[in-house]
């Protein structure tokens, strides 16, 4: 009879994902680009608050745009309007960006005159959490219609992000949502959260979440806006 | 949904292992996972068969051992044991503090792996 070893391997899965992000955080530190890495589910505004974003910061900041979805380029359409520069990643079915995936769309995008890139990832409060990309900060919108409940259902993504956003702000008079909820569910999961209420639709609040970001890219860039 | 991409790190890892180790077969693999991972553990067993066909890995038994979320507090050093269900909070149940540690509940390896 043949023998059974046992070899203890002691190896973190996401150990190879997440060498390849540091190395990623390195090379954009040193080329100072800031890249963020905005997460949300599908349909909580993270194009017309992008929108909004590159209209308050383009004047400070040469700003780039990566749009990763599963299929489809109508969000980097969208974005290409603000005039800032833009490509579209298509993960073909995968729920998430990793690494590898986002290094590539930065080499395509090309960020030598880029201060400030934003990843759109796909739409998903589950997957995207799991794997570091590199970014220098993640950041996430959750929605009035989506309940307040959400950071007690998802909770690694608010334990990963830097930044909430929380959205549709113009509508909370139809919905039962709780401002005040969400707050004490999301500092739960992560005290040093910031947290941004805002209307993506409206303006309301946009500044102070721009004041955030500006504030982030000048730390990680090391210089000061334009 | 991204237990595919998870498990094909792992029979990666597998097979790497199993190539150093000089093995003929693989017979059983274990992981450890934090109670914080979303993940589905009777999908993670579907995945693992699937990635490893045509594998040194095929039809090896994967067990995985779920790690308890624990947090430790700075302030009162009293140490919070909460299940994932229970909602898993940063913050001390004894004094409210948020300057706290994770003991454990975030990890995802492959602990050991059998071999013939």
């Amino acid at each position: 009879m043949e023998a059974f070893r046992v070899i203890e391997v002691k190896q973190s899965i996401f150990e190879n994902n997440d060498r390849k992000a540091d190395e990623l955080r390195k090379e954009l530190k040193q080329k100072k680009n800031f890249l963020l890495n905005l997460m949300s589910s599908p349909g909580a505004g993270k194009t017309t608050t992008l929108t909004k974003t590159i209209a308050n910061l383009k004047d400070e900041f040469r700003i780039g745009v990566m749009e990763a979805d599963i299929d489809s380029d109508v969000d980097a359409q969208i974005i290409a309007l603000t005039g800032v520069k833009t490509i579209q990643l298509h993960t073909g079915g995968m729920c998430h960006l990793d690494a590898d995936m986002t290094k590539q769309g930065l080499d395509n995008l090309g960020i030598d005159d880029v201060d400030l890139t934003i990843l759109e990832n796909v739409g998903n409060l589950v997957c995207p959490a799991e794997f570091d990309t590199g970014a220098s900060k993640n950041a996430m919108i959750l929605s009035v219609p989506e309940g307040h409940d959400k950071p007690l259902k998802y909770p690694l993504i608010f334990t990963v992000c830097d930044a909430l956003i929380i959205n549709k702000i113009d509508v909370l008079p139809y919905f039962d949502f709780n401002l005040e909820k969400v707050k004490e569910y999301a500092y739960m999961r992560n005290p040093d959260l910031k947290i941004f209420p805002v209307s993506a639709k409206t303006g309301e609040g946009i500044e102070k979440w721009c004041d955030w970001l500006r504030s982030q890219v000048i730390d990680w860039n090391g210089f000061t806006a334009r | 949904m991204h237990e595919m991409a998870i498990m094909e790190t792992v029979v990666d890892i597998v097979v790497e292992q199993a190539k150093l180790a000089d093995a003929k077969k693989v017979t059983g693999v274990k992981l450890r996972i934090g109670e914080l991972r979303d993940i589905i553990d009777s999908l993670m067993e579907k995945c693992f068969c699937f990635m490893a066909r045509n594998t040194v890995a095929d039809e090896a038994r994967l067990e995985i051992e779920k790690v308890p979320f624990v947090i430790k507090c700075n302030q009162c050093s009293c140490e919070c044991h909460e299940h994932i269900s229970n909602y898993a909070s940063m913050i001390c149940k004894n004094c409210k503090s948020s300057d706290i540690r994770m003991i454990s509940g975030n990890e995802f390896f492959i602990e050991e792996i059998e071999l013939i």
